[in-house]
């Protein structure tokens, strides 16, 4: 989260939030399949055959998934904690 | 716009939808979850906007390529649109719970959670929400997400730092220190 302006919050505040957040994403986040089905109906419906649309395509999704469960990470810090109590 | 399907000979308005849906399905994702605050139905919506993408893909070549992206989101401003129209206007600033609802899941919880978190958002006005999922989930900036939507920058911001101070005040992050680190 970098835009921060106009309220102030507490020390600390914004760390805790950052990081509650970032689990939200992460569990918001449209998952991997759902992405890849999506882009295939698409292109179903336009009448693409499956045949013509190569793989290539995956590597961006393992990119963004990647880096869903590097934020996941920092969440987790903080949420699980209070999920077990 | 990266390369990122290749290909030789590969069909170029193919290329062009699968280096859109590859860069922007997340940020686009991300405004209509934000917007409608229902994860199946901005999935729905989201496959919508891209139909639309591939039956005008001779309309989007033509925009420049630094450009296509608010081309997209404005395509998805229509698809939100008219998905409220079809919900009818009233429902479409309702929240997806109600009210009583969401602050009652609020004060049984007592500490943070992503259940939590998940609800208090969901009680945002639709345009704090809206601007808060594009940058914590579609990892956007102030100034992209101003473009996008048609807003000054400094609006964008002013709303994201009221989105999270209501967040911070909704999950008692601000008096009793909230979340456990």
């Amino acid at each position: 989260m970098t835009d921060r302006s106009g309220y102030a919050l507490p020390e600390g505040v914004d760390e805790r939030l950052d990081a509650l957040l970032a689990g939200w994403a992460a569990a918001s986040a449209l998952p991997v399949e759902r992405a890849v089905a999506i882009r295939c109906r698409v292109l179903a419906e336009g009448g693409r055959q499956q045949t013509e649309l190569g793989v290539e395509w995956w590597q961006p999704f393992t990119a963004g998934l990647n880096r869903i469960v590097r934020r996941s990470t920092l969440a987790l810090r903080y949420v699980l904690p209070t999920a077990a109590a | 716009m990266s390369g990122v399907t290749g290909g030789q000979g590969r069909d170029p308005h193919l290329a062009l939808f699968d280096d859109l849906y590859a860069e922007q399905h997340r940020p686009v994702y991300a405004y209509l979850l934000g917007a409608v605050g229902d994860r199946d139905v901005a999935a729905d919506l989201l496959q919508e906007v891209f139909l639309r993408l591939w039956q005008h893909r001779a309309t989007a070549a033509a925009v420049p390529v630094e450009r296509r992206r608010f081309w997209l989101f404005r395509v998805a401003r229509n698809v939100r649109l008219d998905h409220y129209r079809r919900r009818g206007a009233r429902a479409a600033h309702e929240s997806p719970l109600p009210d009583g609802e969401a602050a009652e899941a609020l004060s049984a919880g007592g500490l943070a959670s992503t259940v939590d978190i998940d609800v208090a958002i969901a009680g945002l006005p639709e345009d704090l929400r809206t601007v808060l999922a594009m940058s914590a989930l579609g990892g956007m900036n102030s100034a992209e997400i101003g473009e996008a939507l048609d807003r000054p920058a400094g609006t964008v911001r002013y709303q994201l730092s009221r989105a999270r101070l209501l967040l911070a005040e909704e999950l008692d992050l601000t008096r009793t220190g909230g979340v456990q680190a």
